[in-house]
């Protein structure tokens, strides 16, 4: 094959599936000429047969189930999953409504979990280009984040008393503590990054740092311990 | 002369909201339209009566993750109302400058959709570029680009430093700036107004018989806005009026948009600098007797309206009506006896959102077979041969 130049085109292939709109709105975003310095041409395809990588945000709802799965089934066999946010991960904030009939990996192996809500453009991209170029991974710049930006938890052990004020506060329920074991850990497939947690810790024990390239190929190791010390 | 039956960016699961328009012709002309929504259905309202107060919030404002703050402070304002407490003054200050931003970020989004949609690329891009200045400005505030997890009851969790209004004021010049070229360019564009004007008339009756609300109705001269009414916010302490135009057709409801972007810039100056003093109010909150309240806010696409019969620990019920479930009802009016090609135009108008609105549908529908037409497709006049 003759050397090409220009961008490799890695066509994507969104489906909306209930969520907030949030994700989906950032994934355009992400289109943005603003994060525009990566290796490859991100292409909409109109239709599923096109896609390389299926996109997928939001819950799945019985609505809209039957859709999905048609959908699913017109992709190209070796085509990539991509579940994006936590409600495209886990339900998120909405787990437990009686109109949840995902999320998506009920249906269909998840080749990429990206968390968040929403999702950060920059996540998205370094995301993608783990997943369809991962001999020359490429990592967008660090974006400036502003110092209010939560992303993966810190977590201070010397200072946690094993209370579970965090995991009784939290409104998606992503936090587990262990009192007797002395463990802690957050599903980042679930957190919202809300802030609540880090607010009702008695002894801050909690903060956020700024690393928002939280993805993963397996759906367990979203589970985190906190990071340490990480600085803001 | 047969009826000619097309569903209009039917219902799937694409990059667009989930929508499902049936559209009869007859001669060309639209003699009917059905309109089926639901698809999007999370069942907020039953998941609100299981999450206590102070989780409330984080629940609400993702209902939606364009004006996810409208939400948020609509629900701050019914608890606050059953609670009895008043919201800070610094607080009502932060609130709105917020809300304001949020509403830029949200017409320039609403802009470049209808851009890209009636084909108009380049403003599509720009109008896209300029809107990450507020998202970025919004996370420097809150500390993330769309749910901004700000709201409690009686104050906001963080705070708009002197600094951070420095930033603000100089940002917002840039957006000030990029939004008059855009409209410059927008006005200038025949071909574009030309798809707008004159099409999809509401007139002033019409629109107050049907109850429309926010940008809509202020196109078709009802002066209608709730900032005005000081039922949330700080708004009362300044001074400004509800952008209104006449005619009702969908170029009236882009200039009442368009202007509104400036308006709500000119609102934060106005705004700034933020009143000194405490910002935080309460996160946990017990109500003593079960009690009904609202609590409204004007929403990007106009009043917000949640109505909650309020328990001790949690809602007993909640009951949101966004906007948007005010404003389909006159897609109707607007679409009769217009040309099928005008159809996305009218639609887009309303600035349609969908996640805000299907919460509570219950759908009938019938699996239509015919092959589905996107916005763009009519708009090219790829449905001649249907
Ligand atoms: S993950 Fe959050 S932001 Fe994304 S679609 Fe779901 S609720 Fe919205
Ligand atoms: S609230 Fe703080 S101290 Fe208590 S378990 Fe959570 S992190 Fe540890
Ligand atoms: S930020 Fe903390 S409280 Fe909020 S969802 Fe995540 S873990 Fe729960």
């Amino acid at each position: 094959m003759p050397e090409d130049t220009s961008k490799r085109e890695v066509w994507i292939y969104h489906i909306n599936t209930s969520g907030c709109n949030g994700c989906d709105i950032e994934l355009l975003a992400s289109i943005l000429e603003k994060y525009d310095s990566r290796p490859f041409d991100i292409k909409v395809a109109n239709y599923p047969e096109e896609a390389e990588v299926v996109m997928i945000t939001g819950h799945i709802n019985w609505n809209n189930m039957n859709a999905v799965k048609e959908e699913m089934n017109k992709t190209p066999k070796h085509r990539k999953i991509m579940a994006l946010g936590n409600c495209g991960i886990s339900g998120g904030v909405f787990k437990g409504s009686y109109n949840e009939a995902g999320p998506i990996d009920k249906l269909e192996e998840v080749d990429m979990y990206i968390p968040g809500c929403p999702v950060k453009p920059e996540a998205i991209l370094n995301a993608l280009s783990e997943l369809v170029d991962p001999e020359n991974s490429f990592k967008l710049r660090e974006p400036k984040l502003s110092e209010n930006y939560r992303g993966e938890h810190n977590h201070y052990q010397e200072k946690c008393i094993y209370c579970g004020e965090c995991a009784r506060s939290c409104p998606s329920n992503a936090i587990k503590v262990d009192r007797e074991k002395k463990e802690w850990a957050v599903d980042l497939g679930k957190c919202l990054f809300c802030g609540r947690c880090e607010e009702v810790c008695p002894t801050d024990a909690i903060s956020f740092s700024n690393n928002f390239d939280m993805y993963k190929k397996e759906r367990e190791a979203l589970w985190s311990k906190g990071k340490n010390n990480e600085s803001k | 002369m047969h009826n000619l039956q097309i569903p209009l960016g039917s219902y799937h699961p694409l990059m667009k909201d989930p929508e499902h328009f049936k559209i009869y012709l007859q001669d060309g002309k639209i003699v009917d339209t059905d309109l089926f929504i639901g698809y999007n259905h999370r069942g907020i309202e039953k998941l609100a009566e299981m999450k206590t107060y102070d989780k409330l919030p984080y629940l609400i404002e993702r209902i939606c993750g364009i004006c996810s703050n409208a939400h948020s402070s609509a629900i701050s304002r019914a608890v606050e109302n059953a609670a009895g407490i008043e919201p800070n003054k610094k607080a009502r200050y932060i609130r709105s400058v917020v809300a304001e931003l949020e509403r830029i970020q949200s017409h320039l989004l609403w802009f470049g959709t209808q851009s890209h949609s009636l084909g108009f690329d380049e403003l599509f891009k720009d109008s896209l570029t300029c809107r990450e200045h507020p998202l970025d400005l919004l996370e420097k505030i809150s500390g993330s680009r769309i749910h901004y997890g700000l709201s409690e009851f009686g104050g906001t969790k963080k705070d708009i430093t002197p600094e951070k209004q420095g930033v603000l004021k100089k940002e917002l010049g840039e957006i000030r700036a990029l939004t008059e070229a855009m409209k410059e360019d927008f006005s200038s564009n025949e071909q574009y107004t030309h798809k707008l004007e004159n099409i999809g008339v509401l007139s002033k009756k019409k629109a107050g018989e049907i109850g429309v609300v926010g940008p809509v109705a202020k196109a078709s001269g009802i002066n209608l806005d709730m900032r005005l009414n000081g039922v949330n916010g700080a708004y009362s302490e300044i001074d400004f009026e509800a952008i209104t135009r006449k005619k009702g057709d969908c170029l009236s409801r882009t200039e009442v948009r368009l202007d509104d972007i400036i308006q709500s810039i000119e609102i934060i100056e106005q705004l700034l600098p933020i009143p000194k003093g405490k910002h935080r109010g309460k996160g946990r909150i017990e109500i003593d007797e079960p009690i009904k309240t609202i609590g409204r806010a004007e929403a990007p696409r106009g009043e917000n309206f949640h109505y909650l019969h309020a328990g001790k620990k949690k809602p007993l019920r909640l009951r949101i009506r966004p906007p948007t479930y005010a404003n389909f009802m006159c897609l109707h009016e607007m679409a009769m006896n217009g040309k099928i090609a005008d159809a996305p135009a009218i639609v887009i108008s309303i600035d349609p959102c969908f996640n805000c609105t299907d919460r509570m549908c219950v759908i009938d529908l019938d699996e239509n077979t015919e092959k589905v037409r996107t916005f763009h497709e009519i708009v090219e006049g790829k449905d001649k041969d249907a």
